[in-house]
């Protein structure tokens, strides 16, 4: 299976991989055109861009989902959310402006 | 499925959580304050303060301020909401404004647009009064003669 291709209008590489993130991770920008679940043991410093979010641990940055953003009860986002569909489960905390549904 | 949430908002209403019900047709004007639940099928344009349970029901719309324990939204709100409870925004819910609360919950398909403190913070940010400023009192010591 790949994991990454180039845009055929742009040519600009496009990732396609899954992540699991159980550890620190602080990049400029952390984008995949697949999904990214931030384990209970996960710290993301880094805004994200991705197609559907799972974030059981922490995230501090601004979040870009073209699909489905859920956070669980130990899950934690501090940072503008913009997604088709927003899941908190209770006990999960969210701070930021947030744009849901709106396309 | 819309038949169970009916009965179940029946059933609500015939043990009295949802005392005061504003219909269809009525507007309201002003600042509602009530104890217990309020259910809003028309629409409300002002303030809103209790300690109970605020049911916007789908069709209805409320355009001011909130302060309430639980907040149920399936029709339209424009304005900010503060919860010391918990805020559940069901799939038919528009919500434009701010959301202060301790828990929530979002179905698929609502719409939610505004800035959004969920947690432990939104508890301290509802209801917190302002801390009055603490007058700085300079060590005798520091105070050159």
């Amino acid at each position: 299976m790949a994991m990454s291709i180039f845009c055929q209008h742009c040519r600009k590489r496009l990732i396609l991989e899954n992540y699991r993130i159980n550890t620190y991770h602080a990049v400029r920008m952390f984008a995949t055109c697949g999904d990214i679940v931030v384990e209970k043991c996960g710290l993301v410093n880094a805004p994200i861009r991705v197609q559907n979010l799972t974030i059981q641990g922490k995230v501090n940055g601004d979040v870009e989902a073209r699909g489905r953003v859920e956070i669980d009860g130990t899950g934690e986002l501090r940072g503008s959310i913009r997604a088709a569909v927003l899941v908190v489960r209770g006990g999960g905390t969210i701070q930021g402006f947030c744009r849901i549904g709106v396309p | 499925m819309a038949e169970p949430q009916a009965q179940a908002q029946a059933q609500a209403q015939a043990r009295g959580e949802f005392p005061t019900t504003i219909g269809q047709d009525a507007v309201f004007k002003g600042e509602l304050m009530f104890e217990k639940g309020v259910r809003l099928l028309g629409r409300i344009e002002g303030q809103v303060r209790s300690k109970g349970q605020l049911d916007i029901a789908e069709g209805a719309s409320l355009e001011g301020e909130v302060h309430a324990g639980n907040i149920r939204v399936e029709g339209s709100v424009k304005g900010n909401l503060h919860a010391t409870g918990k805020v559940q925004l069901t799939a038919s819910a528009r919500l434009e404004g701010d959301l202060t609360t301790t828990r929530l919950e979002v179905a698929e398909g609502a719409i939610f647009i505004g800035r959004c403190v969920v947690g432990s913070d939104g508890a301290k940010g509802v209801g917190a009064k302002p801390e009055p400023p603490k007058d700085k009192a300079v060590p005798e010591a520091a105070v050159k003669k």
